[in-house]
């Protein structure tokens, strides 16, 4: 089920990305697609059980797997730089071109 | 593996990053640390083997544990090094007072460059990814920070904020592309690690199709292989010619290389890179027949030599160091006006094309005899369009600049001529020269140059690939619908 859903994210996010016409959706999509993958990092950690892993030798619990956590955390922090990036680029654009339309602007700045 | 071999590559992987840091405080040192930085790339290239002949043992080094970081510096890593290198430190030359911007575009080169270094050493899918999308921001921020510098010419461009909007929208469609190639790849190093619970690329022998696909179509789309390098065109076209000569010297291969280096843990992935490969070379070869400006011509050239530079693994780090010299020497030649553009451009395209006694031939020779037969001919077949697109590079500009040559030649002009040009004449391999790599390399010289001369009388229409954002992500899509088809054929049937 959580699968499932997983899936379902990321497709949704790439169909997103490829039919908004929209920069402003498109990056949105982008986004969307990014906590698709993000989340199948975290469910795939907690198949072994949940808790934070950290080791207590009192503790006998079902410790989560670190290494995807500690692998999406640097993901997370790429995707989220990447996106601000964008979004800066996005607001300079906006300024000749505001509807940020992405044919418009494809016409704009074609070359002849 | 002692101390003495692992500390120099640890502090040389670091350094760039740590200099580039450094250069806020002391902004007046970003150039020279640069050039010492490019410097050391050479060194430490030369000292892995990374000269054309040369051979050294491949160093691993196992950082951490069974998680932990791997690295690997074989022959192919450290030819690409010596491209790094070579083509960083004649680009460091060029951000001089004259060039707007350059301080803060030689940091940022800084960054590129050991980025750079970092995806073709690394042997961990997830160090790849790392590496590789440090180096989508730092040549986003190259392709949008670049300004003309003062003393080039202006070609055909009215309105100069135009021409910021291009290179802006320009730069948000490679990183855009780059991203969503790179959570594709994310998903991809996922499914690995739930098939064998380990991120090192040795797990990808046991990985399944899906993600064998989902991580070549992320790799395919940084190294613009395939309909995947439709973002490249516009891109090359449009960025300064400076910053052009480093996406095409070395950032755009790391990409292929690092899917070079997955093919040599992965036997479904290596039998399936050929088909890449030849689909790379005819694609980008058909639409540089078709182009008309010489930017775009050598623009998709490079989508075509990418095709090349994967076709065989054992010698991909050779070719790419002889596409890596000669596409900045023509980016850059394409850009001067002076006496010295002819030298540049000569040099460049006859390695380009393969003429016998330049590393572009030597690296052909090899790389097509280590290849299928079909592959082989159907890449000598390209080698006549790469030659035709040589001499039209060649004939394309006495038209366009009328005698209005400058006999003053800026001094790195010179040097990347020496730089660059003399290290495509320098090395001499003679395992190439046999007698069937001549015939093959002069019947294509002998094909491709009159092909090339009359090609303005072959009445061909001028069409046009869609390359807007859509186009490139759908080819993004297509790839990886292909990719899958391939590469989960690949184990059940035995294609030709």
């Amino acid at each position: 089920m959580a699968h499932a859903a997983i899936i379902l994210t990321i497709l949704l996010g790439f169909w997103g990305v490829v039919v908004k016409r929209n920069l402003i959706m498109k990056i949105l999509a982008m986004d969307v697609m990014s906590t698709g993958v993000i989340a199948f990092f975290v469910i795939w950690a907690a198949r072994t059980g949940v808790f934070t892993p950290i080791y207590k030798p009192w503790r006998q619990v079902d410790y989560a797997d670190p290494v995807p956590q500690g692998i999406i955390l640097t993901a997370i922090v790429i995707g989220l730089s990447v996106q601000a990036l964008m979004l800066v680029g996005v607001m300079k654009l906006s300024r000749d071109h505001p509807t940020l339309e992405v044919e418009s602007i494809e016409q704009a700045v074609a070359d002849d | 593996m002692t101390e003495l071999t692992t500390e120099p590559t640890l502090v040389w992987v670091a350094l760039p990053f740590w200099l580039a840091f450094a250069t806020y405080l002391l902004p007046a040192l970003t150039r020279p640390s640069l050039v010492i930085m490019a410097g050391l790339t050479i060194a430490y290239a030369v000292q892995q083997g990374g000269l054309p002949g040369a051979t050294a043992a491949p160093l691993e080094l196992q950082l951490l544990d069974h998680f932990g970081v791997t690295l690997r510096i074989d022959g192919n890593a450290a030819a690409m090094l010596l491209a790094h290198g070579l083509v960083t430190l004649g680009v460091a030359l060029y951000l001089d007072r004259r060039f707007v911007g350059s301080r803060f575009l030689a940091m940022q080169l800084l960054i590129v460059h050991g980025s750079a270094n970092a995806v073709v050493i690394s042997a961990d899918l997830i160090s790849v990814y790392v590496a590789l999308e440090v180096l989508s921001i730092g040549v986003f921020l190259l392709l949008t920070y670049s300004r003309r510098a003062e003393s080039q010419p202006i070609l055909g461009e009215s309105a100069p904020h135009r021409s910021c909007d291009r290179q802006l929208w320009v730069g948000l469609r490679y990183l855009f592309m780059s991203n969503v190639a790179m959570l594709l790849y994310l998903v991809g190093s996922m499914l690995v690690y739930v098939r064998t619970g380990s991120l090192a690329m040795s797990g990808l022998a046991l990985a399944d199709p899906t993600a064998l696909a989902l991580i070549a179509v992320g790799l395919l789309a940084k190294g613009a292989v395939f309909v995947a390098g439709l973002w490249l065109p516009l891109t090359y076209a449009t960025a300064d010619p400076v910053i052009a000569a480093v996406l095409s010297g070395f950032t755009t291969k790391a990409g292929a290389m690092a899917l070079v280096r997955c093919s040599e843990f992965s036997p479904v992935l290596a039998q399936g890179l050929p088909y890449f490969s030849a689909g790379a070379a005819v694609f980008g070869i058909l639409l540089a027949l078709m182009a008309s400006t010489p930017q775009r011509l050598l623009a998709w050239s490079s989508v075509s030599q990418m095709g090349f530079v994967i076709a065989a693994p054992q010698w991909a780090g050779l070719y790419g160091l002889a596409h890596g010299l000669a596409k900045p020497l023509l980016f850059v030649g394409a850009a001067i006006t002076n006496r010295w553009r002819w030298s540049l451009l000569i040099l460049g395209t006859a390695s380009l094309a393969g003429v016998p006694g330049t590393l572009g031939y030597a690296a052909k020779a090899l790389s097509l005899s280590a290849l299928d037969p079909w592959h082989e001919w159907l890449l000598v077949g390209v080698t006549v369009g790469t030659t035709c697109i040589a001499v039209r590079v060649l004939r394309a500009f006495p038209s366009q600049t009328n005698g209005d040559t400058t006999p003053a030649a800026g001094w790195p002009d010179k040097v990347a001529l020496v730089l660059w040009g003399g290290g495509l004449l320098w090395f001499w391999l003679p395992a190439a020269y046999d007698v069937d790599n001549l015939i093959k390399a002069f019947l294509s010289l002998g094909l491709g140059i009159p092909l090339g001369w009359f090609w303005e009388r072959i009445p061909v229409k001028g069409w046009r690939l869609d390359e807007g954002l859509e186009a490139v992500v759908g080819g993004l899509s297509v790839v990886l619908v292909l990719a899958w088809i391939l590469l989960s054929g690949v184990n059940h049937v035995a294609l030709p």
